[in-house]
């Protein structure tokens, strides 16, 4: 087991950047997530602290120790893939041996640890078979057998859950974090889900262009995201982002007026609005609700009955699409013009360089 | 927290370059060095060096124990160039690749057409117009050689049975060349036919299904379809076909020794005999470099039609 | 065409698998007539050579080819040839197919190109200069002179390579991780996946090793290192008038045998092979 710390990490090809000058730690049994959209680099970042992409600029320690120019194999790291990248010509119970076996750990020994990892991931009675007579299920969980068995300072995991169907993934997500808790191991793991991220993780790493936008605890950054990128990346229904103006501010409360002539309040920061300023509302769909005194006028476009919720998507007077998560059986019918109220909760606000200036709300008056 | 406000140039992909890490490069590549060693041996050895020893050795007036009487120039070329016997194999050689190249591709394609789909007696057949290819040239000749005689033959008797008198296929200066054509068709067609195979096979049944629902007739399907699908696979086997006719050399050999009176004598033929019977190395290096040249000329059409093909 | 067909369509189509099947048969009928012939008394096949069903019935003829000695000697010298050239093909373009496919080093780019440059490199364009080559080095006449021309085969570098780009590269980096040398990647890893490739490439080198006529024709010139191509021609030049005619068939038969054998046990990797070459 070890921390993990990237410093003023950079990779390039030619003149491009992928990643650029990430600094981060990650301590010891820890389980954090790399997030973003595809193309934002964070498999390059692991694939770096794995060994198997040259780091540019920077260095990558792991417990401590400079890795730069150490080899993959001799970085204590164990990757799980996301396409299992097991050798389909050796039995489970072989795939997990290999690593073992190169190193030179007794038979008995690696006997043991198999048996051990086998019955963690109920695999008992799957090892002598090959990984082809498998489910992708118990593929993935062999690729993560393989792993745990060679008892790694720290676990690598690249997108695993991608390939598996919706309800595959879900029940791995959860044997995933039972195991983080198990093995109090160090782990990183990539993926572009965001349901993933913030189900899993103690800390998310959300990446765009080879950037870190911003690191924290997955409510801190769900409450509290520094930009509009994060504030729309992390949450599903989407985040409403509403145009607006400030019309007026009063201390920490500005009021911004909306097209259509709407006003909403809002708290910000000291001193980041003044009057007249561009700014971008940010309303999670869950605080919206439906009522006929409410400020926010709009025409229902599409209702998805999800039987728990049900998602009302609206066209507000600019022609902003905006959808609503309300707890009613009965929603408004498609066609219908309806107002839309404020309920409890954040309401973000950002400035024409998309960066919050929400006032956080501990600061609240 | 840093907050990207500038725009960066988005990689479309992630770039997945192995790269190994510094210190261990050298190792890397004395890895790979020892991966291509044997390969780089044989290569420059036994393939490499030979073809400049024998561009060397087309200038020189060299005899077959290796006698060497020195630098000639291009006079081996000048031979060439006034030797009647040359010019009747080049034109032999290359009315041989004429005759058999299309005649190959048309069977080829009929035959993988045929063969093409499900059930075992389209497999079985697919087996038998293969299974002649792996016969030896010795054991096809003498099959075909047998097959032709003209009074212990099998086509003899059926000339017969119709009321014909048995012809003597190899024995004459007209009909010797094409009766080796047949032989290289049986011979040869099973690559070409596979070729078609692999490609008629890699049409997506869902362009035929549309077709059947737009009522396209057979003959329609099969110009609108599947000759546009596997045109790129006709190219190859066009350009195969025409280098490998280009070496002909066992069928005749063996079949009409060349004959009658030099109608079948090809320039791989020539070649072996100027080397090693008239023990005229030099000469016969000369006349195996024009030979390269030329089917060098169309190893190239075909790098250049499959480039034409892939900008379409 | 999977749709069902109906009425002329389906008529169409008997037709079509009708004259394919005789066509077949033709095709099929010169081997059955050889065979034939190679199992009639010589006697026989003086009076005639007609006929499809080996009556008189007699193995006269290849008892007396065993006993005789020189095709059995050049079958084994064919089979020495063919196998020894299989696995130094196997060997050399797996090494190097695997090299080019997923190792750095200088100048990759350039000794890749002056690979397929190689390609274009016929036969016929080296055998003179090999020849005075093997004499000079006093090599002609030996196992060895046959196969090493066929060695440096391109061709399978080049099948090799593209069949290791296609083995994912998280298999090797998952090997990595698991302390894998790159030799025990190659040889625990890569080799074993590439079963079906190595097979393909041998059965190819094989059918060629055995039936390459030229450099043999010009090598071996003493008729105890013949092989069974270059033999069967020497014996078959005055065979029409010959007494013999049943022994010479069956010399060829004889011949054929293990080729043939080779191609009814492994023809799948065949087809294999000719999609895998032609998919570019």
């Amino acid at each position: 087991m070890a921390e993990v710390a990237l410093r003023g990490v950079s990779k390039s090809y030619g003149n491009v950047d992928v990643i650029h000058d990430v600094s981060l730690d990650v301590g010891q049994g820890e389980f954090v997530v790399f997030v973003g959209p595809s193309g934002c680099g964070k498999s390059t970042l692991m694939r770096m602290i794995a060994g198997l992409e040259e780091v540019t600029r920077g260095d990558v320690l792991i417990g401590g120790e400079r890795v730069n120019d150490t080899a993959a194999r001799d970085r204590g790291v164990a990757m799980v893939f996301q396409n299992y990248a097991l050798y389909p010509h050796m039995s489970v119970r072989d795939n997990m041996a290999f690593g073992l076996r190169n190193i030179g750990t007794p038979r008995p020994e690696i006997d043991s640890r198999i048996a051990k990892a086998a019955e963690i991931l109920q695999l008992d009675r799957y090892l002598d078979r090959k990984p082809r007579a498998m489910s992708g299920g118990q593929r993935q969980r062999v690729a993560i057998g393989r792993a745990i068995v060679r008892e790694p300072k720290v676990f690598l995991f690249d997108e695993p859950l991608s390939n598996l169907d919706a309800n595959l993934r879900v029940q791995m997500r959860t044997e995933i974090a039972r195991l983080h808790h198990r093995l109090d191991a160090t782990m990183i793991y990539v993926t572009h889900d965001q349901t993933e991220a913030m189900t899993m993780a103690d800390r998310i790493v959300v990446l765009r262009a080879g950037v870190i936008e911003q690191v924290g605890a997955p409510l801190d950054l769900y409450e509290r995201p520094a930009n509009m990128f994060v504030a729309g990346f992390l949450g599903a229904p989407k985040i409403n982002f509403i145009k607006g103006r400030v019309a007026a501010s009063q201390g920490n409360e500005i009021l911004v007026e909306l097209a259509g002539g709407t006003r909403l309040s809002a708290l910000v920061r000291p001193g980041t609005a003044n009057p007249g300023d561009a700014v971008t509302l940010g309303l999670r769909p869950e605080m919206l609700q439906i009522a006929l005194d409410g400020p926010l006028p709009g025409r229902v476009e599409v209702v998805e009955q999800l039987g728990a919720v049900q998602l009302v998507y609206a066209t507000l007077a600019d022609g902003t699409t905006m959808v609503a998560e309300l707890r009613d059986r009965r929603p408004p019918a498609v066609g219908a013009d309806v107002r839309f109220a404020l309920g409890p909760g954040i309401r973000h606000v950002f400035d024409a360089r998309e960066l919050s200036i929400t006032l956080p709300e501990g600061d609240h008056q | 927290m840093t907050a990207a406000t500038q725009t960066r140039v988005l990689p479309v992909a992630e770039p997945r370059t192995k790269v190994p890490q510094s210190p261990a490069k050298r190792r890397d590549w004395l890895t790979a060095l020892l991966f291509l060693a044997p390969f780089l041996v044989v290569y420059l050895v036994l393939l490499v060096y030979p073809l400049f020893l024998g561009i060397w050795i087309s200038f020189r007036d060299w005899d077959l124990m290796g006698g060497d009487y020195g630098w000639i120039g291009t006079l081996n070329y000048q031979d060439l160039w006034s030797d009647p016997v040359f010019w009747r194999a080049a034109g032999n050689t290359l009315k041989f690749a004429a005759m058999t190249v299309p005649s190959m591709t048309l069977v080829a394609l009929l035959l993988a057409l045929a063969v093409q789909g499900p059930g075992r007696i389209r497999a079985v057949c697919r087996s038998i117009f293969f299974l002649s290819s792996v016969f030896s040239v010795t054991v096809v000749t003498l099959v075909w050689a047998m097959v032709l005689s003209p009074d212990r033959g099998l086509i003899a008797p059926v000339v017969q049975f119709f009321g014909g008198t048995p012809f003597n296929f190899l024995g004459s200066p007209t009909w010797a060349m094409p009766a080796i054509v047949v032989t290289t068709l049986w011979w040869g067609v099973g690559l070409p036919m596979a070729l078609f195979l692999a490609s008629l096979g890699s049409i997506p049944k869902e362009l035929y299904e549309a077709a059947e629902l737009d009522h396209a007739s057979r003959w329609s399907v099969f110009w609108r379809i599947t000759l546009p699908s596997i045109r790129h696979t006709v190219v190859l086997v066009v350009v195969l076909q025409i280098v490998a006719q280009l070496q002909i050399f066992g069928q005749p050999f063996l079949m009409t020794q060349g004959g009658p009176a030099n109608s079948t004598r090809t320039l791989v033929q020539y070649i072996y005999e100027t080397s090693f019977r008239d023990w005229l190395v030099g000469y016969g290096a000369a006349m195996a470099m024009v030979l390269f040249v030329l089917m060098m000329i169309f190893s190239m059409l075909q790098l250049w039609l499959g480039r034409q093909g892939d900008d379409q | 065409m999977t749709a069902a067909r109906t009425g002329w369509a389906l008529w169409g189509d008997r037709l079509l698998l009708a004259i394919t099947i005789i066509v077949a048969a033709l095709w099929l009928l010169p081997v059955i007539w050889v065979v034939t012939m190679s199992l009639k008394p010589n006697a026989e096949l003086m009076r005639s050579t007609w006929g499809f069903i080996p009556y008189p019935f007699t193995i006269e003829n290849y008892t007396n080819l065993i006993q005789l000695a020189t095709v059995p000697r050049w079958l084994v010298n064919s089979l020495i040839v063919a196998i020894g050239m299989t696995l130094l093909v196997l060997t050399v373009s797996s090494l190097a197919g695997y090299a080019f496919a997923r190792l750095q080093f200088p100048f990759k780019r350039t000794i890749f190109a002056l690979m397929i440059a190689g390609l274009m490199i016929p036969e016929q364009a080296v055998f003179l200069p090999l020849h005075q080559m093997f004499a000079d080095w006093g090599i002609h006449n030996t196992h060895a002179a046959l196969v090493m021309p066929r060695v440096a085969v391109p061709i399978g570098v080049f099948l090799m390579m593209q069949f290791f780009r296609a083995v994912p590269r998280e298999l090797e980096e998952a090997a990595e991780l698991d302390h894998a040398s790159r030799f025990t990647i190659f040889f625990r890893i890569m080799l074993p996946l590439s079963v079906p490739a190595l097979t393909t490439l041998g059965l190819f080198t094989f059918i060629h090793a055995w039936n390459d006529f030229l450099w043999p024709l010009v090598s071996a010139t003493d008729a105890d290192m013949y092989t069974v191509t270059v033999g069967l021609a020497s014996i078959q030049g005055n065979f029409a008038m010959s007494e013999g005619l049943g022994s010479v068939m069956a010399s060829a038969v004889f011949a054929s045998l293990p080729i043939v054998l080779l191609f009814l046990i492994f023809q799948r990797f065949i087809v294999a092979g000719v999609a895998m070459s032609a998919g570019k």
